[in-house]
């Protein structure tokens, strides 16, 4: 995440949200939880990738 | 060797970067290596700009996610002027995907990009979004009117044109032998699956629009299933897609009949995981003694 771009998580940003950055200013606790369930998220598909390939 | 060749355009390797996932395209250029994908198809393009459906309307689910985006764009006219000279120099092909609100939507689309100087090489039709009441959905459901649209898309362009088929169908094969018959040169298959979330506390639907398309490892083997299910009706090529998540996976589609394959929600996780993919071909086909990667193509086998 931290090579990122701007355009890329501004692009990121328009996905979720209608009005994209200007939403996510408007609403800093939806996006604190949306960004704690993305990260949440993220550790469960890496933890199941990596399970699967060990399986495979 | 990995190169890909689908009518006269030739693909680096087989990877895609799924619409929808990578942004308009140019957007990861700056930390993902685009010349090693195959190519790159940006998300879907309406007549009109859309701000897509109201907040919640991506859900983070077990094995995967569901979504009501919307088909959040800036419609087609912004898209030519301002996204596609940025699109004109990034380091690899590109494919424009399409969707529409209704029929003529479509027609208008593709006429206007095609009045207009872009180096893309063809076009992919989003015929199976779920997520729009009065969009897609009709069309990819119904065998005739896949026909139709088809049809009257290859009028308007001699480019790469690939209909993106719903799995959200009784008969699959159908509405992709209406899409053959009607001149697509490829089949991608498949999109999202419908899906439904619901808060179990307050018994609230999570996403706003009810309803979402379900994407990410979970829909891995019915998309399989899919794309088999095509490979046995069409002999034009199939992209396949759902749920890719490891290199692994990029030679079951394959092996099921797909000619290429796209990846999309593990892109959400990680944009330079198709790179990785692809930096796999080598040695895998030097470890098994395959020559060409399209040697694998529907090699499966009774068990």
């Amino acid at each position: 995440m931290r090579k990122w771009s701007w355009s890329y998580i501004n692009w990121r940003l328009t996905t979720a949200y209608p009005g994209g950055w200007k939403y996510a200013l408007l609403h800093p606790i939806e996006l604190i939880k949306d960004l704690n369930n993305y990260l949440v998220w993220c550790q469960k598909i890496d933890t199941q990738i990596n399970l699967e390939d060990k399986n495979v | 060797m990995f190169k890909i060749k689908i009518k006269d355009i030739e693909f680096n390797n087989p990877i895609i970067a799924s619409s929808g996932t990578f942004g308009y395209g140019y957007e990861v250029a700056d930390f993902v290596d685009l010349e090693k994908l195959g190519c790159v198809i940006t998300k879907s393009i309406t007549l009109e700009s859309r701000n897509g459906n109201p907040s919640p309307r991506i859900h983070e689910s077990k094995s995967g996610m569901i979504n009501s985006i919307g088909l959040a764009n800036v419609g087609v006219d912004k898209f030519c002027v301002n996204e596609i000279p940025k699109l004109n120099n990034i380091n690899t092909k590109f494919i424009i995907s399409i969707a529409g609100k209704k029929y003529e939507d479509y027609i208008q689309v593709i006429k206007k990009i095609e009045a207009i100087e872009s180096n893309h090489v063809g076009y992919e039709i989003n015929v199976s979004c779920p997520n729009t009441s009065k969009g897609g959905m009709e069309f990819g459901v119904d065998a005739d009117m896949t026909h139709k649209l088809t049809s009257d898309m290859r009028s308007e362009t001699d480019k790469l044109l690939i209909v993106k088929l719903s799995p959200n169908v009784t008969n699959i094969g159908e509405i992709a032998l209406a899409a053959e018959s009607a001149g697509a040169d490829a089949i991608s298959a498949v999109n999202t699956f419908v899906g439904l979330s619901i808060d179990y506390i307050t018994g609230k639907f999570i996403l706003n629009n009810k309803f979402g398309g379900v994407s990410g490892p979970a829909i891995k083997p019915m998309a399989l299933a899919k794309v088999y299910q095509i490979f046995k009706v069409v002999k034009i090529p199939i992209i396949g897609m759902g749920g890719i998540s490891s290199f692994k996976d990029v030679i079951e589609f394959i092996r099921a009949g797909a000619t290429m394959v796209q990846v999309g929600t593990l892109n959400y996780r990680d944009p330079t995981i198709l790179s990785t993919f692809n930096s796999q071909f080598p040695g895998f086909l030097k470890s098994n003694n395959i020559d060409d990667i399209k040697d694998l193509v529907g090699r499966h086998y009774e068990n």
